[in-house]
């Protein structure tokens, strides 16, 4: 155990906070393209199963460089905790679904197992890639920390599928009418379940904020070719920031629509045009902007804040096997 | 007793976000550190340092204990170059006992490879007595689905074409009697090729037929296709591709690109060694057959001449080897006593197979050919004895070389 020395505010410590504070990113892009291209190369070279550490890598250096009162966030996560983990839900899940589904199909020759076997195969990995995304998120909270203390998402696996499985259903029966319901129930079941140490955010949003800006860019949806559905995005992303808190700390983020419009047509180009090697610059790009155009008021007093009792069961390797966590970053 | 202006770092307790200064110093392999507070003090050695999560970051050194999230940070520059330096030096001595997770990425990275790497180089042996055991309604069901994908369901028959080719079969496998079970289907298509299903039942476009030269050019590229049956290439490569790719995907998960590249490349290897075999098999048909393996050079050289020049880099994802190599490997084998593959008559029924209902009288039928296993086996003509063989009229037989029809759609083969 190590013997701690009492707690004794650093002189240096910034005291009077100033109104409207920020994050800064201190990363270089050609030290994170480097990053991505040996993540490449030895991916490819290893058969991908470096690809585990590889994406540590990516996300370890993005915590570091983002800055808050000059302080970097830090990731816990390490790329052993993600293959095992994705070697512990092969072995439990997918091997033996696999195998039974295959003997099914080789046994039972004929057209309905044809069409079935590939549906219930599709349909199993589908639930298993929802299970899988809370596994990661919370995996991801729990392994970020900002001086010393860790964040926690403390959602039920039972109530967030119960959740997703009936917006998804109802989503389908509207047309994606009742998305901004469900993306409100989602905030409200995430945001007010995610704390930093013993202090919880809220999120005490309005969905008729989101309804209305949502519908008419929804009907706009076949002359734009789903391009309107931009500003929504924008305007759901500026309800988040607004509408949240940690303690007494606000957050507003002045995300235009035509911003993120353009992030996410020049990232897909210059993607696209590089064959994949420089998405390392287009998540840069994509986290600058977050940073540029998030805003904070009110930081909380730190003395006050306490770490809390995490149950960091998850590893984050379901996930990640299943490509249902690809956020490297906040 | 030390002051708070001598503070040269912070220590976070994990308790609380609040930084506690503190003095640090370095004792050989350890830290002292002292709160500038309390002077209270502890010492970190470096064994107990998280140095997979420590490192120098914006001209700080932060330091991480393995027990628990304390962080130490060495803010003072003095301090962050003594103590990198002496954390280089033990870094170095105890490389892998530092690095725990760089250590498992290197166990895990190098299982996979030489796991895969003998599935791989073992794969053509070890895919020859699986595709055995795999049953006939299987083997149709491949194919049937192969011939729709390609959609390649609309076939070309007429009786007399039926019968050419049935009897360029059985000249073929003179020698080869396990290979008369194969069945040859025209199909309309405009791709430029000949395939083998996965039921020994082999597809030529009409387009192949149309641009075909001479008799012995098409024999060349049916010789070719049966190389492939006598060596169940369909199946093996089928069998070997989805092996190592759903065990690369069981093992890394829904990753697209890199897992892509290394499939393709592990597979085109494969396929190139296949092809170069089927060549190598179908000239031994071709010359138990007594038919001049230059149709086939023909054919080869027009298709380098479509595909134009590959460049060293390409040849390793390509699925076959290189065209020129190949129509030099057909210009230089010599046959004894070659003779036309065909007669004229059996050429023309062969080369209107696919003409179409209303220009021939053709029918089609279709969607899919499925291999009867009920088929009469076809008569098995005696070995051509070569003294005896009439030479052909050459008023009824074409030229071998005869001038090349221009293709009348320039797409590639695939499968030949």
């Amino acid at each position: 155990m190590v013997e701690t020395p009492t707690t004794t505010p650093m002189p240096t410590a910034p005291e009077a906070a100033p109104a409207i504070h920020r994050l800064r990113y201190t990363g270089a892009g050609s030290k994170l393209f480097g990053i991505w291209i040996s993540n490449w190369l030895f991916t490819i070279i290893t058969l991908g199963v470096y690809h585990f550490w590889g994406k540590t890598k990516i996300r370890r250096y993005f915590h570091e460089n983002v800055l808050f009162q000059e302080e970097p966030f830090a990731y816990l996560g390490t790329g052993r905790e993600l293959f095992i983990s994705a070697l512990k839900f092969v072995g439990i899940f997918v091997l033996p679904l696999f195998l039974l589904l295959f003997a099914v199909t080789i046994l039972f020759q004929n057209k309905t197992t044809v069409i079935v076997v590939p549906i219930v195969y599709a349909v199993v990995f589908y639930c298993l890639r929802l299970y899988a995304q809370l596994s990661g998120m919370r995996y991801r909270a729990n392994r970020m920390s900002w001086r010393g203390i860790r964040f926690a998402l403390k959602v039920r696996k039972s109530e967030y599928l119960k959740l997703l499985i009936t917006i998804g259903l109802l989503n389908i029966v509207t047309l994606g009418l009742y998305r901004p319901y469900g993306e409100y129930r989602m905030l409200n079941l995430l945001l007010n379940n995610l704390a930093y140490g013993n202090l919880h955010f809220s999120y005490q949003g309005d969905k008729r904020e989101l309804t209305g800006r949502y519908w008419l860019n929804w009907l706009l949806v076949p002359f734009t070719f789903g391009l309107s559905l931009m500003w929504y995005q924008a305007r759901l992303q500026r309800h988040i920031a607004k509408s949240t808190r940690l303690g007494a700390m606000e957050f507003r983020y002045n995300i235009t629509g035509g911003q993120l419009f353009w992030l996410v047509f020049s990232n897909a180009l210059m993607v696209a045009f590089s064959f994949g090697l420089l998405g390392a610059y287009a998540l840069q790009r994509r986290l600058q902007l977050f940073i540029d155009t998030l805003k904070i008021r009110n930081v909380p007093d730190f003395k006050t804040i306490k770490k809390a009792e995490n149950s960091a069961d998850d590893q984050g390797g379901s996930a990640d096997y299943l490509g249902a966590d690809e956020d490297f970053g906040f | 007793m030390i002051t708070a202006a001598e503070s040269n770092g912070y220590f976070l307790d994990g308790e609380t976000p609040n930084p506690i200064a503190v003095r640090i110093s370095l004792l050989d392999t350890s830290l002292r550190i002292v709160d500038v507070g309390t002077q209270k003090s502890l010492v970190w050695d470096f064994a107990s340092i998280d140095w997979e999560h420590s490192r120098p970051l914006n001209g700080q050194l932060r330091l991480k204990h393995k027990d628990g999230d304390h962080w130490l940070v060495a803010t003072a520059p003095a301090l962050v170059a003594e103590i990198g330096a002496e954390r280089k030096h033990w870094l170095k001595r105890h490389f892998w006992s530092a690095r725990p997770d760089a250590k498992l990425a290197l166990q895990a990275c190098l299982v996979t490879v030489v796991l895969f790497g003998s599935l791989w180089l073992g794969w053509p042996m070890l895919t020859k007595p699986v595709a055995r055991m795999i049953p006939q309604g299987t083997r149709d069901n491949l194919a049937g689905a192969a011939q729709t994908m390609m959609s390649m369901n609309d076939v070309c028959y007429t009786p007399d074409g039926e019968a050419a080719l049935q009897r360029l079969t059985q000249r073929l496998t003179v020698k080869r009697p396990d290979l008369r079970r194969i069945k040859i289907i025209a199909v309309e298509s405009k791709m430029i090729n000949a395939l083998t299903l996965a039921n020994d039942s082999i597809l030529v476009t009409s387009a192949i037929l149309r641009q075909a030269g001479s008799p012995d050019e098409l024999a060349g590229v049916l010789a070719h296709e049966f190389g492939h049956v006598a060596h169940q290439h369909v199946l093996r490569g089928f069998i070997g591709q989805a092996t190592i790719g759903v065990l690369l995907s069981l093992i890394t998960g829904a990753h697209g690109t890199e897992i892509d590249y290394i499939n393709r490349f592990a597979g085109t290897a494969h396929t190139r060694a296949f092809e170069a075999e089927a060549d190598q098999t179908g000239i031994a048909l071709l010359r138990d057959a007594h038919i001049s393996s230059q149709g086939l050079g023909t054919f080869f050289g027009r298709m380098a001449q479509m595909e134009g020049t590959s460049t060293r880099f390409t040849k390793y994802f390509a699925t076959h080897p290189p065209t020129a190599e190949r129509e030099l490997l057909m210009r230089q084998t010599e046959i004894e006593a070659a003779t036309p593959a065909m007669d004229l008559r059996d050429w023309r029924a062969v080369k209107e197979m696919c003409k179409g209902k209303d220009d021939t009288g053709g029918r089609r039928i279709g969607p899919t050919y499925r291999y009867n296993e009920q088929a009469e086996e076809p008569e098995v003509q005696p070995e051509p004895d070569i003294e005896d063989t009439a030479e052909p009229d050459m008023d009824e037989t074409p030229q071998p070389d005869e001038p090349v029809i221009p293709p009348a759609d320039p797409d590639k083969p695939r499968d030949l």
